[in-house]
């Protein structure tokens, strides 16, 4: 077991973003970020105990954290450690470091976007300051979760052998992956996490639902089209599903809520649709594909010596199996963004993915263990992709 | 606090996450090949190592 740095926490090379996240912090901690980062490329850690702030400055402060330098070499990797509380735009920070520790009593908190008002709000001006505060939540979730999806596809992909032994519990050979997950991961929460679980459940049946029936009417589109006609299809698939959904409340409009959630629809699918055609997804599929098929079929495919061809054929391997608790994990995303006030303990923060490690806990599978202990096995010299 | 503003929006650098990580393949695949899918014995030797190593420390600490 060789320690890794990138991988460990290192007080000699950190900063410590204590209190409100504003101007003034990223102005006192920017000397002591350019010394570490102009003293050597190794990781620098960012400890953290804060009840949050401006997520502008979050971003300016992890925008500076991850600059190159002159002679373009990589960026400082980023360790981010809940020290003790890591509250609204902190938990952000916490999530997006390269590599993510809690100590295990800190406490974790995200919540929905909320504005400031110095004026009395009016009926107009409270409307578009809902649609305002959906927006950004929708925006600040799909951001989550493309930065942290490696986190809990790990958990589901660490937890898998386990399905199993749910199936035969529950006398159930039908359960599916995600369901299994679920059932694997709720006992392990406290209550608040539970909650949340429960919630983005109900959110990811309503997606895939929604999901299901555009891609069904997109792929009744004979001619070639233009985006924006694609775009009608699909916006008018939404509606028909809204109207679907609705058919029970007689209050229902699209002049009152029903024109948000279309909205709200419409940008979720385009968010869905760009990242399941991302790089990212497809390295996700590429690097845990042979968890989830044959051994035969991980051969095989490892043997195709045309990496955009052998990288497809993984995609194509591993979707089946990875889109829906891609999908579940952006409802649990969406659903953290848009809740109220729910601590998270550091377990929770674990098994939600928002955190790679948890200090202390031997027993929980992390990255770090994968880079300090691999062990020593000869690649096949006849497959391409062991090269 | 939460105060973004959309029109305002500003990257998300990317991280270790997002970009392309053939270290990761690479011990992933490693891993794969001596454990299979059986996490918990990839953990379990992984704890047994840690023990040994902390055995040892303890031990060196005692004779000096």
């Amino acid at each position: 077991m060789t320690p890794n740095p990138a991988f460990r926490i290192n007080p000699d090379r950190s900063i410590y973003v204590r209190g409100t996240i504003d101007r003034e912090l990223v102005r006192s901690l920017t000397p002591q970020i350019l010394a570490l980062q102009y003293e050597s490329r190794d990781p620098i850690t960012v400890f953290i105990d804060s009840p949050g702030g401006s997520p502008d400055d979050m971003l300016d402060l992890l925008n500076l954290l991850k600059a190159p330098d002159q002679d373009s070499n990589p960026p400082c990797n980023i360790i981010t450690a809940a020290v003790t509380n890591a509250y609204s735009a902190a938990a952000d920070l916490l999530a997006f470091g390269d590599y993510a520790v809690a100590f295990p009593n800190s406490r974790i908190l995200f919540h929905g976007g909320r504005v400031p008002t110095a004026t009395e709000v009016t009926a107009e001006r409270s409307s578009i300051l809902a649609l305002f505060l959906r927006l950004k939540n929708e925006d600040s979730a799909m951001d989550l979760a493309k930065e942290i999806q490696i986190r809990f596809m790990l958990r589901f992909v660490t937890s898998r052998h386990e399905f199993d032994g749910l199936r035969t519990g529950e006398a159930n050979p039908d359960l599916s992956d995600l369901e299994c997950l679920i059932r694997y991961i709720r006992p392990k929460l406290s209550t608040a996490a539970q909650n949340i679980l429960t919630k983005a459940r109900a959110r990811y049946a309503r997606y895939e639902e929604m999901v299901e029936s555009v891609i069904k009417k997109r792929s009744q589109i004979k001619a070639a089209k233009t985006q924006a006609e694609i775009e009608a299809v699909e916006l008018k698939a939404i509606v028909d599903f809204e109207v679907k959904q609705n058919k029970n409340n007689p209050d229902w409009k699209f002049q009152s809520l029903g024109l948000t959630s279309l909205t709200d629809d419409f940008l979720l699918f385009r968010s869905y649709e760009d990242v399941l055609e991302s790089e990212s997804y497809k390295s996700l599929c590429v690097q845990y594909g042979m968890f989830l098929v044959s051994d035969e079929i991980t051969k095989e495919t490892n043997l195709i010596a045309n990496e955009d061809e052998r990288i497809g054929r993984w995609t194509d391997l591993a979707s089946p199996f990875l889109k829906p608790i891609w999908a579940f994990f952006v409802a649990l995303c969406h659903t953290l963004q848009q809740g109220e006030d729910e601590f998270l303990s550091a377990e929770d923060a674990y098994w939600l993915g928002l955190i790679d490690e948890i200090i202390g806990k031997d027993d929980l599978v992390h990255m770090r263990y994968f880079r300090e202990n691999m062990p020593t096995v000869q690649p096949e010299a006849s497959s391409p992709a062991a090269a | 606090m939460k105060n973004r503003n959309p029109a305002m929006k500003k990257a998300i650098p990317e991280t270790k996450h997002t970009a392309y990580d053939l270290e990761l393949e690479q011990a992933l695949r490693t891993i794969h090949e001596k454990y299979g899918n059986d996490f918990q014995a990839f953990l379990r030797d992984v704890q047994e190592t840690i023990r040994k190593r902390n055995a040892k420390t303890k031990t060196t600490a005692c004779i000096l």
